[in-house]
């Protein structure tokens, strides 16, 4: 038998605080069921907008590995000042001396004409044809290694002022590899940005384009919300905290992508860098870039229910039955 | 006598490219009273409920309730102003993703009450309507007279100033609208208003001492009650 109704006071509404915290709740909690409901879709939509962020991440890291190793090489620019033929060895070696006395200059090594052609002989592979020659074609040469701090115009000053002594045939700085390889990484980074602001709106289209399926599926509900005395933002909110959800879920799902792919690379990478004398270790995305991925997630997805919700809901209108009735 | 809850004051209503769904009608509901509102399908029993609940604003004429002038409120107000309501439907509108417990409790979590006040306040209403042994139960799985029931249960469990409801019994068989009608009368004995749009002129006529509100091409009459209603034709 059903209890007697009982006139009741009307339930009193709680504090303002409270009651946003617990929509806030709610809607966290809604978010979650709806999640759990619908698990494929969700992981398939964060899949998604994982893949298409990882893809300027991992841009990033091969742009931040080659600047960090064209830097390594940018430390060891030196200077080769091929002297006259007529120049002997005590002169040369005194000339070398000369030079490293230079403020702006590390270190100088001679390397005698003799001393140049047994180097030639012993790594060249061109020993028997050597043997053919009259005479040393080589000249002897200073190497120079300026201080490492020093730009490219105080290393192109450094070299033309010692160019111009007479026991110099002529000097050679071979830099220019290296500024071709710089003004491509940051073509590169430029090409980057630009890529992944098309790829920012792609994600928040993707969002905003799931968000508003789910809210043409759940159009009913959202009815019933509304004639009830949901607020747009009671309604609105678990709608955004999927957008949050999806955004950060892709996000974590690039940084996981780019440092597994990191992983893979790193053996090959060492090896490679190992024939070249090199003991470079490849870099993966670091605490700034992993924070950026993250928050790049978070934001997008943030921006693409925004975009979407509101629009969207404000279109879905409550009614008793058909108009007339 | 109980001051008036529900005024109409020679309201106009037409549909953009319609004719007058309501022509110079005026109502008045005092707090506390139960009344029924007949009139043929498209006669605009509907339409009067909108205006109420403010799902619709009357072209010409002024509707209070509680004294407010439900046009004058502004649109972040009007969900504010539904949470006073109890809304309950023809078609039901319940929510088939989640329990009755969940349904029932929605107005109470939109108006950000604590678990257990609403775990409470739920039992209290599904006991009321004589559903408290199907809180879990999903609505799929219940009878329409049944699932109407959940829909009367939500529409009192915040203790509303008024329930408005739209065809209650339309889609119900004669005994199970009967019960429905019934409940609706043991909540007016408790001091609930309601005013329920029904065709259903039957099943007015075996019920005694309510005013009848008969609509017929957008004019408003009134019956004094539903026997007079059956004595009067």
């Amino acid at each position: 038998m059903a209890a007697k109704p009982r006139a009741q006071a009307p339930p009193r509404p709680p504090g303002a605080v409270r009651r946003w915290l617990r929509g806030h709740r709610q809607a966290i909690a809604q978010t979650l069921r709806h999640v759990r409901a619908a698990p494929l879709g969700t992981l398939l939509t964060a899949a998604v907008v994982g893949l298409t962020l990882a893809l300027p991440a991992a841009l990033h890291v091969l742009v931040r590995n080659a600047g960090e190793v064209s830097s390594a090489w940018q430390g060891a620019v030196q200077v080769s000042f091929y002297l006259e033929d007529a120049v002997s060895a005590a002169e040369g070696a005194a000339l070398a001396a000369t030079l490293k006395a230079d403020a702006q200059v590390n270190d100088t090594r001679y390397i005698s004409r003799e001393a140049a052609l047994a180097e030639f002989r012993a790594h060249s592979g061109f020993a028997n044809a050597l043997d053919l020659l009259d005479e040393n074609p080589l000249p002897a040469v200073i190497v120079l290694t300026p201080e490492d701090d020093l730009s490219r115009e105080a290393i192109t000053a450094v070299m033309q002022r010692h160019a111009a002594r007479p026991e110099v045939a002529f000097a050679k700085l071979d830099q220019q590899w290296l500024e071709r390889l710089h003004a491509l990484l940051r073509l590169v980074n430029r090409a980057i940005t630009l890529v992944a602001l098309g790829i920012g709106i792609a994600v928040i289209i993707i969002i905003g384009n799931t968000l508003r399926l789910e809210i043409e599926r759940r159009r009913d509900e959202i009815v019933v919300m509304k004639l009830i005395g949901a607020s747009a933002r009671f309604i609105q909110r678990p709608f955004l905290y999927t957008g949050v959800l999806l955004g950060l879920m892709g996000g974590v799902l690039a940084w996981t992508l780019v440092q597994a792919l990191v992983l893979a690379l790193t053996g090959p990478a060492a090896y490679f860098a190992s024939l070249y004398g090199s003991d470079y270790a490849l870099a993966g995305l670091g605490w700034d870039a992993s924070l950026g991925v993250l928050a790049g997630g978070l934001m997008l997805g943030t921006a693409g229910a925004l975009w979407t919700v509101k629009r969207h809901l404000a279109g879905v209108e409550p009614r008793f039955s058909g108009p007339g009735s | 006598m109980n001051p008036p809850l529900v005024e109409f004051e020679r309201v106009t209503h037409r549909y953009p490219g319609g004719h007058d769904v309501l022509t110079d009608a005026s109502l008045r509901l005092n707090l506390g009273e139960m009344a029924f509102l007949t009139g043929a399908s498209g006669a605009g029993k509907s339409t009067l409920l909108k205006l109420i609940a403010r799902l619709e604003v009357a072209n010409r004429g002024q509707v209070r309730v509680n004294g407010q002038n439900v046009a004058a409120l502004a649109p972040r107000h009007v969900p504010d102003y539904r949470q006073h309501l109890g809304l309950i439907f023809q078609q039901f509108n319940l929510l088939y993703d989640r329990s009755v417990f969940d349904n029932v409790a929605l107005p109470l979590r939109i108006q950000g009450h604590a678990d257990h006040d609403i775990a409470r306040r739920v039992r209290a209403a599904l006991d009321s309507v004589g559903l408290l042994n199907k809180a879990a139960v999903m609505p799929i799985r219940l009878s329409g007279g049944e699932q109407q029931r959940v829909g009367v249960a939500r529409a009192v469990v915040t203790r509303p100033l008024l329930i408005l409801a739209d065809e209650p019994t339309g889609n119900l068989d004669h005994d199970t609208a009967l019960g429905v009608m019934d409940l609706f009368q043991r909540y007016n004995r408790a001091g609930v208003s309601l005013l329920i749009a029904t065709h259903a002129e039957e099943l007015i006529e075996q019920i005694e001492g309510y005013r009848v509100f008969h609509l017929d091409g957008g004019h408003l009459s009134l019956h004094p009650s539903g026997k007079a209603l059956r004595h009067g034709r």
